[in-house]
């Protein structure tokens, strides 16, 4: 396939979290907003004069530092972050949208403050109280913790007004983005896709780690290009397979099982589109921050949510994505020492076999995995391996039908 | 039995009337390679004779349970590993009261019979309720809570039971038989977990896995409390407790910024979001004079509970050891002002008076006061006796217990939600280690309130929310060390293999030798094999 | 009278030989060495199929 024209600029923006975008936005005098975590709305961070940096480390392979602090028996995840903070690779940050869903995470933005990682005296870490029910009710309550732990200190520190009008301007731009995604992520649905995991991957991070208004004119481009961009002859992969679990915020991971034979056509983890995606809606007569409150809640598939209800959902919403865009398989990876996913991996996979409140059974695959590739030689044989066994069944039911 | 010759051992006449011996020699009174005494400790003639009658009454109690449904009950044996753990239950006795003398092997015998007097009422009332062993009547009528969550709000069901269902069948077992945690750990990882999550969810889930937690109520409630992999273990035991969905259940969340004055209001709606869910499983109103009578029984409890904490602050009537301190404390979060806790409570009080104005010093080999402080284990529960028994580190309060204590204001309506929020979300394992830095950083400020030199900082290496804060730790504990002296005390909380109850010895033994240049106070403790043992 | 002095022995010597039961843990070592193994070993004799 013809390269995508902007894909080499996107790989390259990924290469270190104050990427070039980031510098342009912050000579223009915006504020750097850093987040770790799904809950906290983008659109939020994306306000006029401001913008949002989800936090990645790339490359980080010795967070020294950091196991200091958080022990070698916490998330590789909150350490590379950790570690990139006392490298010094967030100076640009104005302020840390933190929360208290994953404890880990939130340990490690109190070191922000605690180590005074941030040269600027006006950085802030503030935390979210994200409700863990998901209720009419719990909707307002996330509504008014935004504007307690946001919209409060944004104003009382930096000056900075999010009125209504300028949240609906940056929804408004979010959803766009969301639509172009959306769009561009569709193709994987083809039987011979003309777009890889890979190259999806590398543009929904871009999305979640440059100012999106940068990045529009590229993202609209790039799906402009996908229009008529010809896909190989035949499909250059064996089988096609759904992602599911925590961070996957380094595309050589999606590489790697590619690069296996398998193509990543569905990205249901934490940084990945399914969901995280879709469109804000903002109801008649509602507020743009209760219509944020109300989408980052109840679309999110975080394993953190309780009750029947949540923890069903999440199983037959991995299902219908797997179907929605023919996998034929289910990767299941958790980082490891993630206390949520260590528990939603090994539940998801037991209840997709045995098609426990989901119709069908979908094979699985289950993995851990440390935050850089660093494995890469048994994580290649596990997968070689699962990809071996999907075909070999997708043979035995052509056979058999 | 024992190389120390009894002369040495009890050199007078009085030493062996009293019990009181120069050289105890605990550990020679075990059976080679285990924690399980070839003889039982003595402990003076009368102290003696009062520990014969406490296990005669503890017999006495499980034979009770055994007699309330004998059917049932040998089935129950039959069915579930982790009810063989009850038959233990003076093998615990004896693990927590190992060098207990005069008032205060009184006052822990009345928290100890509290305890089994509790446990044999929520046993008996589980093998009655339990549909796996016979479908009756009562088995709509008790309905199951997650461990952590405290039952306080049943007490407004007047017409209902409830159980900590993951107590009796899950943390408590390593506490009796440690290979039974190990046993639950595997069979939770054979299902893909990772084993190197924390080993109490673990357990949970361990028995959920193997189908054997008993069938009860008609809904059961679960809870995001104490942290992240008890809310995950919630969901993991789904299957097993919702009997594959068909049993309702809500989830009775709290916030982890817990004092975060933003966070009350979420903190209230869950416990009117609960009653309701409650109402409308049970079909029955919410009683709010019966629920309001059991919070001032609680109250009056935590008023007596908090002028024991002062006796144990200002003076050496230490008068509940540490192991019975914390597990006393932990059971009443959990079960609320019964009538066992009342009582026991009343005992306390009298005793506590009686031995705070006769100033008895309950810890005379006491060369240290500490407070021990983060999650402790429960294989080695017993290991602050060990201390104290071993090298005179007297543990006078611990973290868990300093839990739950306020006083709620059952004047308005308003006001007590808001203090039942409050102590919703204060349960053991969570007060302190959750809602930010300050609260684990308490520490100090507890020591100085209780005039301790030293803290003893339990590590357990699977819990993900202490690994974060470990460096921070370390540093404030630099900045402290003119004021105290710090030992880590490793475990792996429900997994004795981890770090076994011997490793754990050996790193507060190195400590004690190589930093503190001390000699123990019982040098048989020191080291010793007890890899067979329970 | 003669009755009463039976039970008063029959007593004693129930008292004593719980207290030697007591005192040399005949109880736990019981358990320890006879009735944890036997269940144990039926325990672990189940084909359980374990679901999560």
């Amino acid at each position: 396939m013809k390269d995508l024209k902007h894909l080499l600029r996107f790989e390259d923006l990924l290469q270190e979290a104050n990427n070039d975008l980031v510098r342009q936005a912050k000579d223009e005098g915006k504020l750097a907003l850093a987040y770790n975590c799904s809950y906290i709305p983008e659109p939020l961070l994306d306000v006029e004069g401001c913008f949002g940096v989800r936090l990645r480390a790339p490359n980080c392979t010795s967070p020294d530092m950091a196991t200091y602090y958080m022990t070698t028996r916490s998330c590789p995840y909150a350490k590379s972050i950790l570690e990139r903070g006392f490298e010094g690779g967030y100076n640009f940050a104005d302020a840390l949208i933190g929360q208290e869903c994953c404890t880990t995470m939130n340990r490690m933005e109190n070191y922000f403050t605690y180590c005074d990682l941030i040269p600027n005296e006006k950085f802030f870490v503030t935390c979210v109280d994200v409700p863990i029910n998901r209720t009419q009710w719990h909707e307002g309550y996330f509504e008014r913790q935004l504007m307690h732990k946001v919209l409060k200190p944004m104003k009382d520190v930096y000056g900075i007004e999010i009125t209504d009008e300028k949240l609906a301007a940056s929804i408004e731009m979010h959803n766009e983005m969301c639509r172009l995604i959306s769009e561009i992520g569709e193709y994987r649905k083809e039987d011979n896709p003309r777009i890889t995991g890979y190259e999806f991957h590398i543009i929904q991070l871009v999305t979640q780690t440059c100012p999106t208004y940068l990045i529009m004119d590229m993202l609209r481009e790039t799906a402009e290009e996908l229009k008529t961009r010809k896909p190989e002859p035949k499909p250059w992969f064996r089988t096609r397979v759904m992602l599911v679990g925590s961070e996957v915020d380094d595309p050589e991971y999606t590489k790697l099982i590619e690069m296996c034979g398998a193509m990543v056509v569905a990205d249901r983890y934490c940084f990945g589109s399914l969901p995280g995606r879709e469109q804000i809606e903002i109801k008649e007569g509602e507020r743009p921050l209760h219509a944020l409150a109300r989408h980052y809640l109840s679309n999110n598939m975080c394993p953190r949510t309780m009750g029947p209800r949540n923890i069903k959902d999440r199983k037959i919403y991995i299902y219908n994505k797997a179907v929605e865009y023919k996998a034929e398989g289910i990767i299941f990876h958790n980082m490891k020492f993630c206390e949520y996913w260590g528990y939603e991996r090994a539940q998801d996979a037991h209840w997709l076999e045995d098609a426990f409140v989901v119709p069908a059974s979908i094979p699985t695959c289950q993995v851990e995995r440390d935050y850089t590739t660093a494995a890469a030689g048994q994580l290649r044989t596990r997968f070689q391996a699962f990809i071996e066994s999907l075909e070999i069944k997708c043979i035995q039911d052509k056979k058999g039908a | 039995m024992g190389k120390t010759p009894f002369k040495e051992r009890y050199p007078t006449l009085k030493s062996f009337i009293t019990g009181v011996s120069p050289n105890p020699c605990l550990a020679e009174r075990y059976i080679p390679k285990t924690n399980i005494y070839d003889r039982r400790e003595w402990r003076g003639v009368v102290g003696t004779t009062r520990s014969f009658f406490f296990w005669l009454n503890t017999w006495r109690q499980m034979a009770s349970m055994a007699m309330a449904s004998p059917i049932r009950t040998l089935k129950g044996f039959w069915k579930y590993r982790w009810l063989s753990a009850y038959l233990c239950t003076p093998h615990m006795v004896d693990k927590w009261t190992a060098g207990d003398r005069g008032i205060v092997l009184k006052c822990d015998y009345v928290a100890i019979n509290c305890m089994i007097a509790d446990t044999v009422d929520i046993l008996k009332k589980m093998i009655k309720a339990d549909r796996k062993l016979g479908e009756n009547k009562y088995s709509d009528k008790v309905i199951p809570f997650d461990y952590t969550l405290a039952r306080h709000i049943m007490h407004g069901f007047p017409d209902y039971d409830s159980v900590n269902i993951n107590q009796q069948c899950a943390f408590m077992l390593p506490i009796f038989r440690m290979e039974l945690g190990a046993y639950y750990v595997d069979a939770a990882v054979s299902m893909g977990i990772p084993q190197d999550m924390c080993t109490l969810p673990l357990v949970e889930v361990g028995v959920a896995v193997d189908g054997e937690y008993p069938d009860l109520g008609c809904c059961w409630l679960s809870t995001n409390n104490p942290c992240d992999a008890n809310m995950m273990d919630n969901a993991a035991m789904y299957r097993a407790l919702s009997n594959n969905g068909a049993k309702p259940n809500h989830a009775f969340t709290s916030p982890l910024m817990y004092d975060d004055p933003t966070t009350q209001e979420l903190a209230v709606y869950e416990i009117y979001s609960a009653i309701n869910f409650l109402e409308e499983q049970l079909g029955v109103p919410f009683n709010w004079d019966s629920f309001t009578k059991s919070l001032e029984l609680t109250n009056r409890f935590n008023e007596q509970e908090v002028e024991r904490w002062d006796i144990y602050a200002s003076s050496n009537f230490i008068g509940l050891n540490g192991v019975c301190q914390g597990l006393f404390r932990i059971y009443f979060y959990q079960q609320g002002a019964n009538k066992y806790f009342t009582k026991a409570s009343d005992r306390l009080q009298e005793l506590f008076i009686e031995g705070y104005k006769k100033k008895i010093n309950t810890i005379p080999n006491a060369r240290h006061r500490a407070v021990a402080w983060s999650c402790g284990s429960t294989y080695f529960s017993h290991g602050v006796i060990w201390l104290y028994n071993c090298w005179g580190i007297s543990c006078v309060i611990n973290m868990d217990s300093l839990t739950g204590h306020h006083i709620i204001d059952t004047s308005n309506r308003e006001c007590m939600m808001e203090d039942v929020a409050d102590l919703y979300a204060r349960t053991p394992m969570r007060t302190h280690t959750v809602g930010g830095n300050r609260h684990i950083l308490q520490v100090f400020e507890t020591a100085r309130k209780f005039n301790c030199d030293m803290i003893i900082m339990y590590d357990d290496i699977g819990c993900k929310g202490m690994a974060g804060c470990q460096g921070l730790l370390e540093e404030e504990f630099r900045k402290h060390s003119d004021e105290f002296h710090i030992c880590w005390m490793p475990h792996a909380l429900m997994d004795h293999r981890t770090v076994s109850p011997r490793d754990a010895r050996a790193a507060v033994n190195e400590y004690m030798y190589t930093v503190m240049k001390e000699e123990p106070v019982d040098p048989t403790l020191v080291d010793f094999d007890d890899s067979e043992g329970w | 009278m003669k009755i009463l002095g039976k039970i008063a022995v029959g007593l004693f010597g129930l008292l004593t030989a719980l207290a030697l039961i007591f005192y040399y843990n005949l109880d736990m070592k019981l358990m320890y060495y006879v009735i944890v193994p036997f269940l144990t070993k039926h325990y672990d004799s189940r084909k359980i199929i374990r679901k999560l």
